[in-house]
């Protein structure tokens, strides 16, 4: 994806469409991560189809950011080198730690069927929890502290993705249910965080000249009117309306995901067409290139291949599990 | 086994999935298998990377020298910066691998190291070591970087060439080394053509080369030489042309470049001859405003300016704008509402400026203590850094004799000393009477009548008073309605620029060279006279200047020598000469027939118009010339209006019978030579060069052979260069200066001068000792920097007592004050000493050549004017011509840069840029195919549409639509120097540049009244 500049030279994004994806799979990740926790710990309900989100959109995310990087391999200075400093260097052992516990808990879950919780698997709940609240934060975190990119270097900016993060979580939730015939976690989740999306965003939008001009010279068209109507009103009005349906719940969550997917493609390779110093947009034509469609496919066959994944570890050792129960 | 319609469905969208995957990370992976197992990760440092120079131990501080490498400190040419730059040279190939910069030089390091600090600490601070290198961060830009390009390029002359064909066609042989300075020197029948002269021939000091203009000067006036900018070599040349062939033709580019700003800040500074600048104190100014320049986008020091504007932004309560018809890199929407763009119609800059001096004037928000001091010493007594001649009494009647003169105490009072005589009258602040300017201050306003020792009397005023009054003459509104800049918003520059104290600074630069470019570029600086702040921190400063070099130094006198010839004559291109003291006017004088105007625009107090040289010789007013010699200089690319108007001419012999360049490559200009002499790139030469205004402590960057020189070698083994051929030509005709008993050192014993070390080498000892002599270099030293190749030839120029400390000096790439001696408690240590001239004497009694009407002395507002003061609006309508062209510099493009491999790479060709709303009422989108027409010529190109530009401007980069530069094929004897058409894609906005319709002689569109090439606000409209 190239952006123009006009007075000098055009140049790559320095955030490719493969951070979009990363951001809306570890976010979503982490935020069911935290409906589970809080499902579990709390409510004591199993909350399956946040465990099967968080784990695999949590497997799913490493490769994305991995291609973001340009020349993948050079993920190794993250941890040749320490840098306290810096909240992308947090992350980068905030991130393994996340993927590694959601997997062993779906893998604890699945092992122990249906028997009750263990103290262990009690404990890593709460670790899986409290590494959500790592990842959120650093994600957040990473981009607001960008003061090159005025967009990203506000107040509105993290709190909306961290709100379209848990939407999706909770809508991601919703729909995996769904298709598992239940009814169990998210919906109240949904409309609290997409309700306070809508505040957040509205209040930033009227408060950030920076952002109006983005939507109104840079976004690629109609994106933030797909985020807001699409993306937060419809799936919040159908969650609250359509409580009974099954298939309204599914859309509703589908939709939740797809917000906090238009924010992010939005914000990010907007704000980076956003020359520094022009006042044009010039990435209609780049908004889907071929770089952005493969990081869109690319991603989009890696969760379902997580999802696939997840679900048939958490159902083969369950099945395991039962059977050595029978016998 | 059954297969289930949901296996099915699984099955398929696992496939599914995982063709995705495989399609989407297929580049990943492959990054991936290259980062690990490729040539990416075959160096061990980081993608690709080569092989450090060095090593530092991160623990100790020890360094690690690369044994296969070399890292010599030198100077930059990739723009005209000239910054301090480390080369790293690999030993083996003798190929630069990278240049990056020097930690010495204060114009690559920010804030720049102490001068004595040793090598190998220099190196350890540049590294890892205790996170030095971060804060000690030392750069060369990107055009630094891909300059390198040039010395291994295909493109170069590495011997000298005569033309086969006719004048351009691109067909040349080889010749040997002396026969090219035979036939230069002798002359003869040199191509088939008939007698051409040469330049023994053309040297005659004595016969006027126009007997019914003897003012004209001597026969040997007929060459003409054309040099490159201030590039540190340029007195090698000078000493050739000037002091010992005796031609009064030899300038640099400055007419061509940035001589509207130049002669601007000239007129307010007293110093019309030398045109020092001023630059803002970036470091500690808390509003800037930027006027047709574009720190850290072009400008000068350029690299420098966008460091300290970056550094700026970081700071609390800096403010600045950029008044500029486009939006550049300037400006950062990161640093929110602090900076500024004001878009403004091309070439009303001064409209807008006035308008601010008016209400500044009517508000009152002029400094009055610092312009209430009529002398050095009163501003001393009132504790101002500078003084002004605001209260100096002008003669204020066009028609007096001595009109625009300022009132001097011998026209009032009787039997005075010679030098009281002169002194400036103002009015005492205290008692309101006549009195000299002293120590002080004296009455801001005032219009009054005087009468004078022979009874009469005359209208006076102060200096401020005409200020005001030129200021007064539009309303705002009116000023608003000239510039398109709405009159809100010239009145909060105003008051911004007000605001601050003495902590505020306006600049100007390329972007005043138009039809207006010298009243603009005065009015500008005259800003910083409003508020005083020349010499104040956080204002303004001349620079640090530079420690003698070739000049009368400690060591050596390189300006003097036995038989120097002091040049007289009129300019070849009409400048600094006043028209009134011409034979031709006082011919149509005698003959009592007006004598205005003059047959082409005559500039009296300007430069020599180097770039009016071309057109002028060649039609022949004031005279023709028999040989020019071009060096490194590409007047007919980097002049608006020249290709259009020279291209046929220069091809015939008989308008210019000799024609030579001295060029490493073949540009736009020497095509059309006889001769190409090779010459070296910047890594290869020898010279001595310094900062323009922007260093506020003494700077002289030294330029020394980092790598082994590539043109071929002279019989005696030289290599082939300017500086040999001009050594050449001249000990062949036995001119002065040169040769045997050519330099005088300080005890007056004469040294030879051979060969360029025998030169340059000496100016590094008028460095090396300059205030203090610099330490010895020890051996050591020598080897790490590779001053030890050159160890040979210092040792054998040099005295005893001089090498090793002008080692010291090349080990360092120059010497550098320190940054500790910036400035002197709330003023720079090294400040400008003569007064501001809020009026100037010689430009106020000065006439138009073409109307004969008095120029005004101070700033005031023009439109853009041909020489006979018609308005160019006037000629070309806005409603036939409603665009108006502006070039624009991006960061790494210039004239030069054509055909540079790695900026092709980033970008091969330019744009034409329009305004959006410009661009919706022509149906006109990016990308399309658009031909912009001005009153000469056409080009086409494809849109760019932009917010950030303008209504009413076109935008086109500097540095593409080149004809040579490796764009078009040459042949040198059978071999096929292949041209490649895409060196040659974009367009060049100099292309629209034309000849001035008001004159009747040879002259391109220029200002009025300094001659500055109007390469700005050209008419033009848009065909799709």
């Amino acid at each position: 994806m190239p952006a123009v500049d006009l007075m000098s030279f055009d140049h790559e994004a320095v955030w490719r469409p493969w951070a979009v994806a990363y951001f809306l799979l570890v976010g979503t990740g982490a935020s069911a991560a935290l409906l589970l926790a809080y499902a579990r710990l709390v409510r004591v309900a199993e909350a399956k189809g946040a465990l099967i989100v968080a784990a695999s959109f949590a497997l799913a995310s490493g490769l994305p950011l991995l291609a973001d990087l340009h020349q993948p391999a050079r993920f190794i200075h993250f941890y040749s080198g320490s840098a306290p400093a810096s909240i992308m260097w947090w992350g980068s052992w905030f991130l393994p730690l996340f993927i590694a516990s959601t997997l062993l808990l779906a893998f604890m879950t699945g092992r122990r069927g249906n028997a009750p919780m263990c103290g262990g698997e009690r404990m890593l709940t709460m670790i899986v929890g409290a590494l959500a609240l790592c990842i959120l934060g650093y994600t957040a975190g990473e981009m607001s502290v960008v003061a090159a990119r005025p967009v990203w270097n506000t107040l509105g900016f993290p709190v909306v993705l961290i709100l379209t993060a848990l939407m999706s979580g909770a809508g991601a939730t919703m729909t995996i249910d769904s298709l598992n015939g239940e009814k169990e976690e998210g919906r109240y989740m949904l409309v609290v965080t997409g309700a306070a999306t809508l505040v957040a965003f509205g209040l930033w939008m009227l408060t950030d000249t920076n952002l109006s001009t983005l939507a109104a010279d840079y976004a690629p068209v109609g994106l933030f009117g797909a985020f807001i109507i699409a993306g937060v009103v419809v799936p919040v009005v159908l969650a609250v309306s359509a409580r009974a349906s099954l298939l309204l719940r599914g859309v509703s969550g589908a939709l939740a995901v797809f917000g906090a997917l238009a924010f992010r493609w939005s914000t990010f390779n907007g704000a980076q067409l956003m020359s520094k110093t022009e006042t044009a947009f010039y990435g209609h034509e780049a908004a889907l290139s071929q770089d952005a469609l493969q990081a869109l496919a690319g991603s989009a066959g890696l969760l379902i291949l997580s999802l696939i994944f997840v679900t048939l570890l958490i159902n083969l050792l369950a099945v395991r599990a039962s059977k050595q129960t029978q016998a | 086994m059954t297969i289930s319609r949901r296996g099915v469905l699984q099955g398929a969208t696992a496939l599914g999935a995982t063709g995705a995957a495989f399609w989407g990370f297929a580049e990943t992976g492959k990054n991936f298998y290259q980062g690990v197992m490729g040539s990416a990760q075959a160096k061990g440092i980081a993608g690709g990377a080569l092989p450090p120079e060095y090593k530092v131990d991160t623990s100790t501080g020890e360094v690690i020298l690369n044994p296969d490498q070399r890292v010599g400190y030198t100077m930059c040419m990739g723009c005209t910066s000239v910054c301090g730059i480390r080369v790293r040279v690999d030993k083996a190939s003798g190929d630069i691998l990278r240049a990056t910069g020097n930690p010495y030089s204060p114009l690559s390091t920010n804030p720049h190291i102490p001068y004595d600090t040793p090598i190998k600490e220099a190196i350890t601070g540049l590294s890892a070591y205790g996170e030095q290198g971060l804060a000690g961060r030392s750069t060369a830009c990107g055009r630094g970087n891909a300059a390198i390009a040039k010395q291994n390029s295909k493109e170069r002359i590495l011997k000298p060439m005569k033309r086969v064909g006719e004048r351009g066609s691109g067909q040349w042989k080889e010749i040997s080394w002396d026969q090219l300075i035979e036939e230069t020197v002798e002359g003869g029948d040199l191509f088939g053509e008939g007698n051409v002269e040469g330049l023994r021939a053309i040297r005659d000091l004595k016969t006027p080369l126009d007997p019914e203009n003897p003012e004209y000067g001597p026969k040997a006036n007929q060459l003409v030489v054309i040099p490159v900018f201030k590039n540190g070599r340029l007195m090698m040349a000078a000493r050739f042309a000037k002091m010992a062939y005796g031609t009064r033709n030899f300038v640099g580019h400055r007419s061509y470049c940035g001589l509207s700003m130049r002669a601007g800040y000239a007129a307010m500074l007293d110093n019309l001859k030398k045109q020092p600048h001023l630059k803002p104190d970036y470091r500690h100014a808390k509003y800037m405003l930027f006027i047709g320049t574009a720190p850290g986008n072009a400008g000068n020091p350029y690299k420098l300016q966008g460091t300290l504007m970056g550094a700026a932004r970081g700071r609390d309560g800096v403010k600045y704008a950029v008044v500029d018809p486009v939006l550049t890199n300037s400006q950062n929407h990161a640093f929110g509402k602090d900076n500024t763009w004001v878009p403004i119609r091309p070439g009303t800059d001064g409209a807008l400026v006035m308008g601010m001096i008016r209400w500044i004037m009517e508000n009152e928000r002029y400094d009055a203590k610092f312009l209430a001091q009529p002398s050095g010493a009163a501003a001393q007594t009132a504790g101002e850094a500078s003084w002004s001649n605001a209260t100096h009494l002008v003669i204020d009647d066009p028609e007096h004799p001595k009109g625009g003169s300022f009132l001097r105490q011998g026209m009032v009072t009787a039997d005075l000393e010679e030098d009281a005589q002169k002194a400036p009258m103002c009015l005492d602040a205290q008692t309101g009477e006549l009195s000299p300017a002293k120590g002080r201050p004296a009455t801001l306003f005032h219009q009054g009548t005087v009468r004078l020792l022979d009874g009469s009397t005359v209208p006076v005023a102060t200096s401020l008073s005409l200020l005001r009054r030129e200021a007064l003459r539009k309303t705002l509104a009116e000023y608003s309605t000239d510039c398109g800049v709405p009159e809100e918003r010239i009145i909060s520059l105003a008051r911004d620029f007000t605001s601050v104290g003495k902590q505020a600074a306006a600049d100007c630069h390329g972007g005043t060279m138009h039809a207006a470019g010298f009243y603009t570029a005065y009015a500008i600086v005259m800003l910083n006279a409003l508020v005083g702040n020349l010499n104040a921190k956080g204002g303004t400063t001349a620079g640090g200047g530079r420690f003698k070099d070739v000049q009368k130094g400690p060591r050596y006198n390189l300006l003097a020598f036995p038989g120097k010839v002091k040049v007289k004559g009129v300019d070849a291109g009409r400048g600094g000469f006043a028209y009134e003291k011409t034979s031709e006017f006082k011919r149509l004088v005698a003959d009592g027939k007006n004598p205005y105007p003059a047959q082409a625009p005559w500039h009296s107090f300007t430069q020599p118009m180097g770039a009016q040289w071309l057109t002028s010789v060649l039609e022949g007013y004031p005279y023709k010339a028999k040989a020019v010699i071009t060096w490194s200089s590409n007047p007919v690319y980097g002049v608006a209006g020249m290709e259009n108007d020279v291209k046929e001419k220069i091809k015939d012999t008989k308008r210019l019978p000799l024609f030579i360049a001295i060029d490493p490559f073949i540009n736009e200009t020497s095509r059309f030579a006889d001769y190409i002499v090779p010459d070296r790139v910047f890594y290869e030469a020898w010279g001595w060069a310094s900062a323009w205004g922007g260093v506020p402590t003494k700077v002289s960057t030294a330029r020394w052979p980092v790598v082994d020189c590539q043109t071929g070698k002279t019989p005696d083994g030289r290599h082939m260069d300017m500086d040999n051929f001009f050594i050449d030509v001249a000990k062949r005709m036995d001119l002065p200066g040169f040769g045997e008993k050519a330099i005088p050192d300080a005890d007056g014993n004469l040294h030879p001068l051979h060969r360029s070390e025998d030169f340059w080498m000496r100016a590094g000892a008028n460095v090396a000792f300059d205030g203090g002599a610099v330490p010895e270099s020890d051996d050591v030293d020598m080897t790490i920097t590779g001053v030890d190749r050159i160890r040979a030839d210092l040792e054998s120029t040099l005295k005893p007592d001089e090498w090793r400390r002008v080692a010291y000096v090349y080990n360092r790439g120059g010497r550098y004050e320190d940054a500790a001696k910036t400035y002197k408690g709330d003023t720079f240590a090294r400040s400008y000493k003569k007064g501001i001239q809020v009026w100037n004497e010689t430009v106020g009694t000065a006439r138009n050549s073409m109307t004969g009407k008095k120029f005004a002395g101070c700033p005031t507002w023009q439109a853009p004017s041909f020489a006979d003061g018609t308005q160019v609006d006037k000629a070309f309508p806005p409603d036939l011509w409603p665009f108006r062209v502006v070039s624009t510099k991006s960061q790494l493009r210039s004239s030069s840069t054509g055909g540079n491999p790695y900026l092709d790479d980033l970008k091969l060709s330019n744009a034409i840029a329009i305004n959006t709303v410009d661009a919706d009422q022509l149906s006109i989108k990016t990308g399309d195919w658009i031909t912009v027409i001005s009153p000469s010529n056409r080009i086409s190109g494809q849109a760019l549409v932009r917010k950030g530009i303008a209504r009413g401007a076109i935008g086109i980069e500097h540095g593409y639509g080149h004809r040579e530069l490796g764009a078009r094929t040459h042949k040198i004897g059978k071999v096929i120097l292949e041209g490649h058409s895409e060196r040659g894609l974009g367009t060049n906005s100099n292309d629209l540049g034309y000849t001035d319709p008001t004159s009747k002689g040879p002259a391109l569109l220029a200002d009025p009244v300094v001659g500055s090439i109007a390469r700005q606000a050209l008419p033009a409209r848009i065909e799709k």
